[in-house]
């Protein structure tokens, strides 16, 4: 992604994935795609080429005929700094529509447990087996489970997948529910329920059980 | 080969008349066609300040980006294709204040780049402010009882650190400068040139008078004698220009991270090796 769409891609992880040890299988390598996205320039290659899709084709410096010339303040077509405001909005604008085309590829969430949910359980990132071992322990044909693999941009279903539930039940490991803050800035939903958890520690199964069942309706 | 290859067309300069960014600029173009390196073999990569402004002034690739932050990009940037000449190029503030750090492990690593830094002893672009080198006493809007810290050494810090090649220079002496730039460009392994030059708009105190009476040129000095180097490098009264210090060969970053090995491919060249890939995957373990 970081590649395709020339955007900073970050993979949170945190301490108790880094931390844990289990077993597990090799990787099948034979499945992985290696895409590449690097150009042959041409004589007058544009670093910053005002495109439909917003994406300039990337050139590096060495490969083709071309200059390879690159900005971190606001630049022109060639990477050289402008005040131009015009062409501030047109540079402005193609960023914002790389960020359009990324909604397209974006990991839809991952739900388990009863298709026919009044409680939906929502949780995102190192949670996930956990709260998928509380809520197969819990036994309900009335309670579902939407892992989020990512949290951003924000999954177009995510809206959907809310509104069906009679009561939304959201788990983390921070103080203030910062992903239920990030759905209803994007949803305009508020996530009924909060179970948090800032300690330093993961959830244990026993105790987000206990939890759960306290919140269910 | 003719200077004019580096020359961009219909710019505007934001540098004001008389600055010292000019001369440099002069100079680096004289030195770059003297050593016959081609605009689309060399990258410039630059911070931010008007001294890292100059790529915009120059036909090249560059890579202008952020506050202090030339030098890590320089080093990937070199590594990812050995065969550029990759030039680090910004002021005293970027490249010893933000980029403080950088320059102190750039130094360690060894990447074959030469870091040109122009040192007028003041945040020019901000107007005025004290940078790591400004002297002390030295009054301005915001240090209005004069500077008290103690100016930052570049020259001693990479003597230090055993940096691979030393020098300073005055924007004011093209001929000296250029020679000593194309020795930097030159030399494999990190170059650092300080480069002295007035900033005729926020510093009044080291002004081109200034330069010049308070600098000479080093003489019959052993550039190999470190203790030597470094006992220049701490002169006060006077300060010396030139080549203070080349250190015993060592080997570059990119030689020792392997992209400048037997395969002297670039990055680009590259695609991942699975049989290698599979076989490291499978020292660690996994179940059958």
């Amino acid at each position: 992604m970081a590649d395709k769409y020339q955007v900073p891609v970050f993979v949170l992880t945190d301490q108790y994935i880094i931390d844990s040890y289990y077993n597990t299988s090799a990787p099948d390598l034979s499945k992985l795609d290696i895409e590449k996205h690097i150009i042959r320039t041409k004589k007058d290659y544009r670093r910053y080429e005002l495109t439909e899709s917003g994406i300039s084709p990337r050139g590096v410096p060495g490969f083709g005929d071309g200059l390879v010339t690159v900005d971190s303040d606001e630049h022109d077509t060639e990477g050289h700094i402008t005040e131009d405001l015009n062409l501030r909005i047109r540079m402005v604008d193609k960023r914002l529509k790389k960020g359009q085309l990324l909604t397209k590829e974006n990991i839809p969430p991952e739900l388990t447990g009863a298709k026919n949910y009044k409680n939906l359980i929502v949780c995102w990132g190192s949670t996930y087996h956990i709260a998928e071992e509380a809520v197969k322990e819990i036994g309900r044909d009335d309670v579902a489970l939407l892992h989020f693999k990512q949290v951003y941009p924000l999954p177009d279903e995510t809206a959907g997948y809310l509104q069906k539930a009679e009561r939304t039940i959201i788990v983390e490991n921070n103080a203030t529910s910062q992903f239920a803050k990030l759905i209803r800035l994007q949803t305009g939903i508020e996530i009924d329920k909060k179970i948090l958890k800032y300690n330093g520690l993961n959830f244990f199964v026993e105790e987000l059980i206990e939890k759960l069942k306290d919140k269910l309706t | 080969m003719d200077t004019k290859v580096f020359d961009m067309k219909d710019i505007d300069i934001a540098w004001c008349p008389g600055c010292g960014n000019f001369p440099i600029l002069k100079t680096l173009k004289r030195a770059l066609a003297e050593l016959h390196i081609k605009p689309a073999d060399l990258v410039l990569v630059s911070g931010i300040g008007q001294a890292a402004k100059i790529p915009h002034y120059f036909r090249a690739n560059f890579f202008n980006g952020l506050h202090g932050r030339a030098l890590p990009a320089a080093t990937a940037i070199k590594a990812a294709n050995p065969a550029l000449t990759v030039i680090a190029e910004s002021g005293d503030g970027d490249m010893y204040g933000e980029g403080g750090n950088h320059f102190i492990h750039t130094i360690r690593r060894n990447p074959n780049i030469t870091n040109i830094v122009h040192n007028n002893m003041v945040y020019g672009l901000t107007k005025g402010q004290a940078s790591p080198t400004s002297q002390q006493g030295f009054v301005t809007p915001v240090q209005v009882g004069g500077v008290f810290l103690e100016p930052f050494n570049p020259i001693a810090v990479a003597i230090a650190l055993d940096a691979s090649f030393v020098a300073r220079a005055f924007s004011g002496d093209i001929e000296h400068t250029t020679g000593i730039l194309k020795k930097a460009v030159e030399h494999k392994g990190y170059a650092l040139v300080d480069i002295f030059q007035p900033c005729v708009s926020f510093n009044k105190l080291n002004t081109v008078q200034w330069f010049e009476e308070y600098t000479y040129k080093l003489e019959d000095h052993d550039p190999t004698n470190r203790l030597k180097a470094f006992e220049k490098a701490t002169e006060a009264e006077r300060l010396p220009l030139g080549v203070f210090y080349t250190s015993p060969p060592k080997s570059t970053f990119e030689k020792n991270i392997g992209t400048d090995g037997e395969n002297q491919a670039s990055l680009y060249e590259r695609t991942p090796d699975m049989k290698k890939l599979h076989d490291l995957i499978k020292t660690f373990g996994f179940l059958p």
